[in-house]
């Protein structure tokens, strides 16, 4: 693939990405703790999974928080680190484990990305608010990524068998 | 493209043992005791610790500047009311139970509930 081609697809993922950042912002989530929400912007993540290296795996996380953030304007706030880091760790975990459970269907490591992604929120929720009595809503918050893991795997998977993936 | 599946069989197997087990994990720390007192922390530091079997309503104020309303009431604590933009401190409602908290990140408030053993002599005789 010419970089140029990889620029456009890429930007592309960037653009849904942030896209569905901004219109996650308004569904409701039903637990009270701030800077949590469903992830299903992380789709784009589990999409590019097969076709992409790690640089620009990053590279569309880093550019999906920030637009994103940008257009809602929560850039910089607690919310927004804790997005940042999360989705970060989401990419990386995912990316291993699908270069390493080679049998294991897309939800799998959409679900394993999600877990990861909470736990981090998680932590870096408490550094914020220099408390560990947040952890005790860390079981609720798995429990909701499990359900928008499958979501975000299974819209994927089904993405990445109906249409050509460019290469 | 390699051929990779959405779903197998094992992954359904795994998400429902995760989904099991943290399902468990959520009712376990949810089917805690009854809390004695509360804690409220503004800024990292302590600055009130209120017993629940009392009733009042008063202010946060944090440098002269008022920042939340905070009730007790039957052995419960709220938000009332709070100066944060997205009341999610107000939102969370009444908390009574051993180990749940209130966080309100924008007014750097942080209020916990604690259990119904005092952590020392000295506590239980100045309440």
């Amino acid at each position: 693939m010419s970089v140029s081609k990889k620029v456009s697809i890429y930007g592309m993922l960037v653009a849904i990405g942030s896209a569905i950042y901004v219109v996650e912002s308004f569904m409701p989530f039903p637990l009270p703790l701030p800077g949590a929400r469903w992830g299903f912007s992380n789709v784009v993540l589990v999409y590019a999974l097969p076709f992409t290296n790690i640089e620009w795996l990053l590279a569309v996380v880093i550019g999906k928080a920030l637009i994103g953030a940008l257009i809602s304007g929560k850039i910089f706030t607690p919310a927004f680190f804790m997005g940042i880091s999360g989705s970060t760790i989401a990419a990386l975990t995912m990316f291993f484990s699908y270069k390493t459970f080679r049998k294991a269907g897309m939800i799998f490591h959409s679900v394993l990305g999600a877990l990861s992604n909470n736990v981090v929120q998680v932590l870096i929720g408490a550094q914020i608010v220099s408390s560990w009595m947040i952890f005790g809503y860390l079981p609720y918050m798995e429990i909701l990524g499990v359900i928008s893991g499958s979501a975000n795997g299974i819209v994927a998977g089904i993405m990445l068998k109906r249409m050509k993936v460019m290469r | 493209m390699k051929n990779r599946n959405v779903v197998t069989k094992r992954d359904i197997l795994i998400l429902l043992v995760i989904f099991a087990g943290l399902i468990g994990w959520a009712v376990i720390t949810t089917h805690s005791k009854k809390a004695a007192k509360a804690v409220i922390i503004v800024h990292s530091k302590v600055y009130k610790v209120v017993s629940l079997n009392e009733e009042k309503t008063f202010k946060i104020n944090w440098k002269g500047k008022y920042l939340m309303t905070v009730q007790v009431k039957n052995g419960a604590i709220r938000a009332k009311n709070s100066t944060c933009k997205n009341k999610i401190c107000v939102h969370t409602g009444w908390i009574s139970k051993d180990g749940q908290s209130i966080v309100c990140v924008p007014n750097h408030i942080i209020i916990y509930t604690e259990g119904a053993k005092p952590a020392s002599c000295d506590l239980m005789t100045t309440q």
